[in-house]
């Protein structure tokens, strides 16, 4: 995987980067390099265009990790709070509710659970 | 979702444990929570959803979604203040004063939950913490502090083992922010009638070597005297000043 992108960016790009970055930390190597890459992948991923649709198909995806929810929901964050200007009234729109049924179906999970 | 599959990479995980039924739930809340930053940072910029909080408050507050509720209330003050939102400094001072306007309906509502949810103490942390949080970046006259009874639900959950660590943050809050001897005399005096009782407990703390409880109290008792500094000196110059009366009517 390239430390930069320059090529399109696709959702099994992202599940590749968003698995070696989390199988990196989950072994324990902090600062193994190849961890290293893929979060820089993922920096520069959440930059492009791309990551708004990308984000919303890993938010929707059944099978989606835990790890690729969170890089999803983390994307969206970042995107709304520094890429909002990229949005026309309509889009906002959509996302604003995009967002709210996500945010509930997760509440639902945890308020389902035990504590 | 794919939250029911516990954490990847690590064979202790496994589909249907208890490990998994809590990290699903964890992992749900970690999901959640940065999804009501994006739900909080898209309120903060977009000039088209007007009444953002009773909206959201309409929205979210039924039993389903109340986990969903407090989070985007903890989150929509910390992103209004976040430099991280790139958002014109109009944008951000008109949002601003839209929490300042529903400040107090949202404490309100905070605290008239939390007879509610029984013996959970995590909810009653998260509404302990979504009070905290508005307290710490709106603007809440010192009347609205007394009115809403902030300060004996902080003492009440400081009273609770399970809510002490949550509950100090609130009181430090209220201790830092409210300091003025004259304007904010009432919060004031009504911190200083609740801390002050709670000196022995401080001490059992000490003497029990309880660290943890002994800090947080070392906690609020330092930002009391930082902030009283005007307040104790006032006193001490009062008392100075009519000891130095007495001595001279004395003399004379």
């Amino acid at each position: 995987m390239a430390s930069v992108l320059s090529g399109p960016v696709t959702l099994p790009l992202v599940r590749n980067a968003v698995a070696a970055a989390y199988a990196q930390a989950s072994a324990g190597e902090g600062s193994n390099p190849k961890r290293k890459m893929a979060e820089e992948w993922l920096r520069s991923f959440q930059r492009r265009p791309e990551a708004w649709s990308i984000a919303h198909q890993l938010l929707e995806d059944k099978n989606a990790t835990p790890h690729e929810l969170f890089t999803a929901a983390g994307t969206l964050h970042t995107k709304v709070s520094r890429d909002f200007r990229e949005l026309n009234a309509d889009a906002i729109a959509v996302l604003r509710s995009t967002l709210m049924k996500h945010v509930v179906r997760l509440a639902q999970v945890g308020h389902t659970t035990p504590h | 979702m794919g939250l029911a599959g516990g954490l990847p990479g690590c064979p202790c995980h496994a589909p249907g444990s208890p490990r998994v039924l809590f990290l699903s739930s964890q992992g749900a809340s970690f999901v959640r929570k940065r999804l009501c930053l994006a739900v909080a940072a898209l309120a903060v910029q977009s000039t088209a959803w007007t009444n953002v909080v009773p909206d959201l408050v309409t929205q979210l507050d039924k039993p389903s979604s109340v986990l969903a509720l407090l989070d985007v209330l903890v989150s929509l003050p910390q992103e209004a203040d976040s430099s991280r939102v790139h958002v014109d400094h109009r944008a951000r001072r008109n949002f601003r004063d839209e929490l300042d306007k529903f400040a107090c309906n949202v404490i309100i509502l905070m605290i008239n939950k939390l007879p509610t949810v029984g013996a959970n103490t995590t909810l009653m942390g998260q509404l302990v913490e979504v009070v905290t949080v508005w307290v710490r970046h709106c603007r809440i006259s010192p009347a609205d502090v007394i009115r809403t009874n902030i300060i004996p639900t902080a003492f009440q959950a400081l009273s609770v083992d399970a809510l002490f660590e949550t509950a100090t943050p609130l009181v430090v809050e209220l201790l830092e922010r409210y300091t003025h001897p004259q304007r904010d005399k009432e919060v004031m005096f009504a911190l200083i009638g609740q801390l002050m009782p709670l000196v022995p407990k401080y001490q059992a703390a000490k003497r029990d070597g309880d660290c943890d409880v002994e800090r947080e109290y070392v906690r609020m008792f330092a930002a009391m005297g930082y902030s009283y500094v005007d307040l104790i000196l006032g006193s001490v110059r009062r008392l100075l000043l009519a000891m130095v009366g007495g001595s001279t009517e004395n003399r004379v």
